[in-house]
């Protein structure tokens, strides 16, 4: 524990003066960084995928504008993308009865940070993005989720400037649900691909 | 190059920054999506050079294609590739 402290200590005095050197350039400025990070941590998770997500479920309209151009039905509902580069642009791929659709960066750990949040670990670990792309149909197995064989499994590997978000199909029994019980039921790992929104079993039994 | 066309993956090995994974190489795919135009990456990593624009676009591979008979027939991966990344099959 101390020397996991020690670590941090120094890292912290390395990015105390890397601030230092930047706002005395003029490059930031220490409230502009607080900004950043409180919008990161409190506005940019997987909340913002699934509200356009379950937007979709109840708006064909939506839906259609959403498969269309992703990002500006993103800033529709006012998640705004951008971060580092003006060229990133958001995809959106449907899951239907036949198709089952993934996503993974296997260059790096290109990851839909503006709509999902931060990734999970395992999405930038080497074991993730070498076997999903060869065998997409192991991994979601042992995340739980078994593809039937007559549905197609669809990886998108984000190796240039797309990022893809995929759109699951509304579960049996969500339609009784409200808008927000709906967001909910979709997680982030059903935004990645290696999971399938549910509706839990006191909700089927009401219905 | 346009939506539906069949294109193959350069065989290269650039010395630099490349976004082609090795992994398409060599395979031939088919071109589903046009994605936009992004600073061409093998430019755009060199320190201090100007990258030039570059069309980019999804390009499908059969399962099959990319790791033989034991992959999952009727399953796809899908690639964004920056166009001078592909040739004719």
């Amino acid at each position: 524990m101390s020397a996991d402290h020690h670590r941090n200590a120094e890292l912290q005095a390395r990015v105390n003066r890397l601030l230092d050197v930047a706002e005395a350039r003029g490059v930031i400025t220490r409230a502009g960084v607080d900004q950043r990070i409180e919008a990161f941590s409190d506005r940019v998770t997987a909340r913002n995928g699934a509200e356009m997500i379950v937007r979709a479920w109840n708006s064909p309209e939506y839906r259609e504008r959403l498969l269309a151009d992703a990002g500006a039905a993103a800033a529709e509902l006012g998640h705004v993308g951008g971060g580092f580069s003006s060229d990133i642009r958001l995809h959106a791929v449907a899951n239907s009865a036949e198709v089952h659709n993934v996503i993974v960066c296997t260059l790096c750990s290109c990851y839909p940070v503006a709509w999902l949040g931060p990734p999970p670990a395992w999405y930038k670990s080497e074991a993730y993005r070498s076997r999903v792309v060869r065998d997409p149909r192991g991994v979601l197995a042992e995340f739980g989720l078994v593809v039937p064989d007559s549905t197609e499994v669809r990886v998108w590997d984000a190796s240039a400037e797309a990022r893809y978000i995929v759109v699951p199909e509304r579960p049996e029994g969500a339609e009784a649900l409200s808008e927000a019980e709906q967001v909910a039921l979709v997680t982030r790992d059903c935004l990645i691909g290696t999971a399938l929104p549910t509706v839990p079993a006191r909700v089927r039994e009401v219905t | 190059m346009n939506v539906g066309d069949r294109v193959r993956v350069r065989t290269m090995n650039p010395p630099g920054h490349n976004r082609a994974p090795r992994y398409v190489r060599g395979h031939v795919g088919e071109v589903v999506r046009f994605v936009g135009d992004g600073r061409f990456p093998d430019e755009s990593a060199v320190v201090g050079s100007a990258a030039h624009r570059e069309d980019i676009v999804t390009v499908a591979f059969p399962s099959a294609e990319l790791w033989g008979p034991d992959a999952h027939s009727g399953d796809r991966v899908h690639v964004d590739l920056f166009v001078s990344y592909l040739e004719q099959p």
